[in-house]
């Protein structure tokens, strides 16, 4: 039998550039879905501090990769802040989330209206 | 050249195999139509009998629909708001009306899952762990169904060598050390979602982060 290499090369670089296109990550995804498999499954060893921690220093990687932050991470961070009582660290996370994605302004402005709502009873 | 000829018979076999195995392409009118930035997943309903699968496989699914080019809704974020306004569990949260998810959350598309079966199952000589959730993206403004999949994947392990006895100390093994230490189904449901959503005949379109080079 008798191949003729041209004819397979293109069907062969198909399946390759078919790989190619999928292959390349958009987002640095570190420790973020661990941290949520284990916020439920284990809380133990996903305590706020350690997330906020982790989540910080996937921050530092994806910025040293040269990676944009991915979908909901600094909103995941924000509630980890507000749970430890740090408000302005939290609400500077929302805004950074807003900024990087406008599809998240009504929900996050749902959320400052709330804070603000809170806060206003509890002086009260 | 023979080496040549079966590597080509044995790729034509596999093409002609994943041929077979999508039937036909996804009628993606209605995706089109609606061409949704952002998704927001909703904590899965479950019909298997492990009373984690609903949050194992919500830390899951970000991932692949980000990387697909969507935004992912913070699903622990989704999941504490939702909680915190009186519904306590994901089969509550799957009967919250589209438009109070457009008004209170803006997403504009919605992505209902129902989990079939999920976890571990030993015999005899091996365990075998499953993934099946079935998945429905529907528009939160007309609640057009957008796009359906189902995601399942399966492995097997526990064949530890020395026949029959040591296979079924190796099943044990493996599902003691699983229950206890690691969990393979997160692993599983990530090779399920992968081919689920990356599927080329029926698989969820790009979204606006992935554009085309």
């Amino acid at each position: 039998m008798n191949i003729n290499y041209w004819k397979v090369l293109p069907f062969l670089s198909v399946l390759l550039a078919g790989g190619c296109a999928t292959n390349e990550e958009i987002y640095y995804w570190g420790e973020y879905e661990q941290l949520i498999y284990d916020s439920y499954i284990n809380p133990g060893t996903a305590d706020t501090l350690t997330q906020i921690e982790k989540l910080n220093s996937d921050l530092q990687e994806a910025e040293a990769l040269g990676k944009k932050v991915a979908p909901g991470i600094y909103a995941h961070l924000a509630l980890l802040y507000a749970a430890d009582g740090k408000d302005s660290h939290s609400k500077q996370a929302l805004n950074q989330e807003k900024a990087l994605y406008p599809e998240s302004k009504i929900f996050i402005d749902g959320m400052f209206i709330r804070a603000a709502k809170n806060n206003k009873e509890k002086q009260l | 050249m023979s080496r040549l000829v079966r590597l080509f018979s044995a790729l034509a076999i596999i093409l002609l195999l994943s041929g077979c195995a999508t039937t036909t392409p996804y009628d993606y009118t209605a995706l089109k139509n609606s061409k949704p930035r952002s998704i927001v997943v909703i904590p899965p309903n479950n019909n298997s009998i492990e009373v984690n699968a609903p949050y194992i496989y919500l830390s899951t699914l970000t991932r692949p629909l980000a990387e697909k080019g969507y935004y992912v809704f913070p699903v622990s974020v989704i999941d504490h708001f939702l909680k915190e306004n009186g519904l306590p569990t994901p089969a509550d949260m799957n009967n919250i009306p589209l438009d109070k998810i457009g008004e209170h959350i803006g997403a504009d598309a919605v992505l209902y899952i129902s989990i079939q079966d999920w976890g571990q199952k030993y015999q005899i000589i091996q365990s075998t762990t499953t993934v099946n959730a079935s998945l429905r993206l529907v528009d939160v403004k007309t609640g057009a169904l957008l796009w359906e999949t189902t995601a399942i994947a399966q492995s097997s392990s526990g064949d530890g060598g020395g026949g029959l006895i040591g296979s079924l100390v190796g099943a044990i093994a493996t599902q003691v050390l699983a229950s206890t230490i690691s969990d393979p189904t997160p692993d599983i449901a990530r090779q399920a979602n992968y081919i689920a959503i990356n599927n080329e005949e029926r698989g969820l379109l790009d979204g606006p982060y992935r554009q085309k080079q």
